[in-house]
């Protein structure tokens, strides 16, 4: 998790927002908590939303299974 | 802050016996900010020009008087104009011209809009990973629109929202020009230039709209189109400007010229109108180009001055467009030592507004007149508010 967040804080830094949908995603599946699995999960949607990629529709329907997504 | 209250009435006399505005409308920032709402927010005022955003997504953050706009072009390729900011924590959501791959992300809290403005995401709104609530509904939260009309590519904003629809109050130059209402094709980026003036923006209207100074403000106009050539337009309320009979078109060293906007008749082949339709926006048109000019007011004594080519074809002489921007730009250079100097002549305590010339000054008048009128109704409805 700790070289998972450098290379988040690395690609914030570098605004690559296709990286930082893939890392956003893989930390949701890296936890075992939906609260904190959600929590990235938001994340790499919006920057999905942002970049206007299809990963955008499929994050959607992970969060509103979960209700957190209208 | 003190309220500053201007006696207007002898604006509003017959152009033979008027005055012109008194010295605080060009200076007094009180009276700035009146007109904002009584010249600029309540009636259909030039933002910017559709060729500023060619291409869906593309998205430029505009200083509008002081409101911070965003002019955008959707992902159907429909203009709108946004207030820039965030139904949040009123943050500013874009800083620079750029494209809109997606959403619209806010740089705060990332509540994203779509290029319609439609919001569409409110990330942890009803707690960590709870991207929703109750208390927030969407529908009623997209971004703040702006009424906006396209019209000669100039993108024309009413802000306060309760102007006649546009094809009302514009339908006398509308009608005027109707012979003109074909497709105009922005020369690029060689035909878009930008002027700062240190003078009040209503200078530079007023500068426009008549014909008097051409022949010692513009000499090399002197050989062939003369100030008997010049005819007065004036629309009052709406417009006014000046005409010419004696238009001669550019051309390149091999006799080429631009090709002529199509079917526009006759009566324009040596004719050319330029008009000032109030508040901000200055129009040219010609058998073979036209221009905008829009005016954006920088405060009481600044004024950035958009100037605009187009033509009647997309792909006209690069050599030929040069030329012609260079040409235009000249002109309107020659005129900047007259509004400067004008408005640095507001600053004489005992100047009374001055006079007009009835023959030739009539245009200019129409303006002052609409603008008297403008804000003497503004000051009624405040009264009546209070």
């Amino acid at each position: 998790m700790d070289d998972l967040h450098s290379r988040m804080l690395s690609a914030h830094e570098a605004q690559d927002r296709m990286a930082l949908i893939k890392l956003y995603a893989e930390a949701a599946d890296s936890v075992n908590d939906v609260d904190a699995s959600c929590f990235f999960l938001t994340h790499a949607y919006v920057f999905a939303l942002e970049a206007g990629v299809p990963d955008a529709k499929a994050l959607h329907a992970r969060l509103k299974h979960y209700g957190r997504e209208a | 802050m003190t309220q500053t209250i201007t006696d207007l009435s002898s604006v509003r006399a017959n152009v033979e016996h008027a005055n012109g505005l008194p010295n605080a409308h060009y200076i007094d920032p009180v009276i700035y900010a009146e007109e904002k709402q009584a010249l600029l927010f309540s009636q259909w005022a030039g933002l910017a020009v559709a060729a500023d955003v060619p291409e869906p997504g593309d998205a430029v953050p505009l200083d509008f008087v002081g409101m911070p706009l965003l002019l955008i072009r959707d992902k159907d390729g429909d203009v709108r104009v946004f207030q820039n900011i965030c139904r949040h924590r009123g943050m500013i959501l874009v800083e620079e011209p750029r494209k809109i791959e997606g959403a619209i992300r806010c740089p705060y809290h990332s509540w994203c809009y779509s290029t319609k403005g439609d919001l569409v995401a409110t990330p942890h709104v009803g707690g960590p990973g709870q991207n929703t609530h109750d208390a927030i509904k969407r529908n009623e939260l997209g971004l703040i629109e702006v009424r906006s009309h396209i019209w000669r590519d100039v993108v024309w904003i009413n802000v306060s929202g309760d102007a006649p629809d546009f094809a009302d109050a514009m339908s006398d130059v509308m009608q005027r020009w109707r012979e003109f209402e074909l497709p105009l094709y922005h020369g690029g980026h060689d035909s878009r230039f930008t002027l700062e003036v240190n003078t009040n923006w209503k200078l530079a209207v007023e500068n426009y709209c008549e014909s008097y100074h051409l022949p010692w403000v513009h000499p090399g106009l002197n050989s062939y189109s003369k100030l008997e050539d010049h005819y007065h337009i004036e629309q009052p309320g709406q417009y006014s400007g000046q005409g010419t009979l004696v238009y001669r078109q550019l051309t390149n060293e091999n006799g080429e010229t631009f090709p002529d906007f199509e079917d526009v008749g006759n009566r324009w082949n040596e004719q050319a109108e330029y008009i000032a339709v109030y508040p901000n926006v200055l129009l040219g048109t010609h058998r073979d180009h036209a221009f905008a000019i829009i005016l954006e007011p920088k405060g009481p004594e600044r004024t950035v001055e958009h100037v605009h080519l187009y033509y009647s074809v997309p792909n006209s002489d690069e050599g030929l467009r040069m030329r012609n921007s260079q040409l235009w730009k000249t002109v309107f250079e020659e005129d900047i030592f007259v509004v400067e100097g004008m408005q640095r002549g507001r600053h004489a305590e005992q100047f009374d507004g001055g006079r007009f010339s009835p023959v030739m000054d009539s245009p200019t008048h129409c303006f002052h007149h609409w603008v008297a009128g403008k804000v003497e109704t503004h000051r009624a409805k405040a009264k009546a508010a209070e």
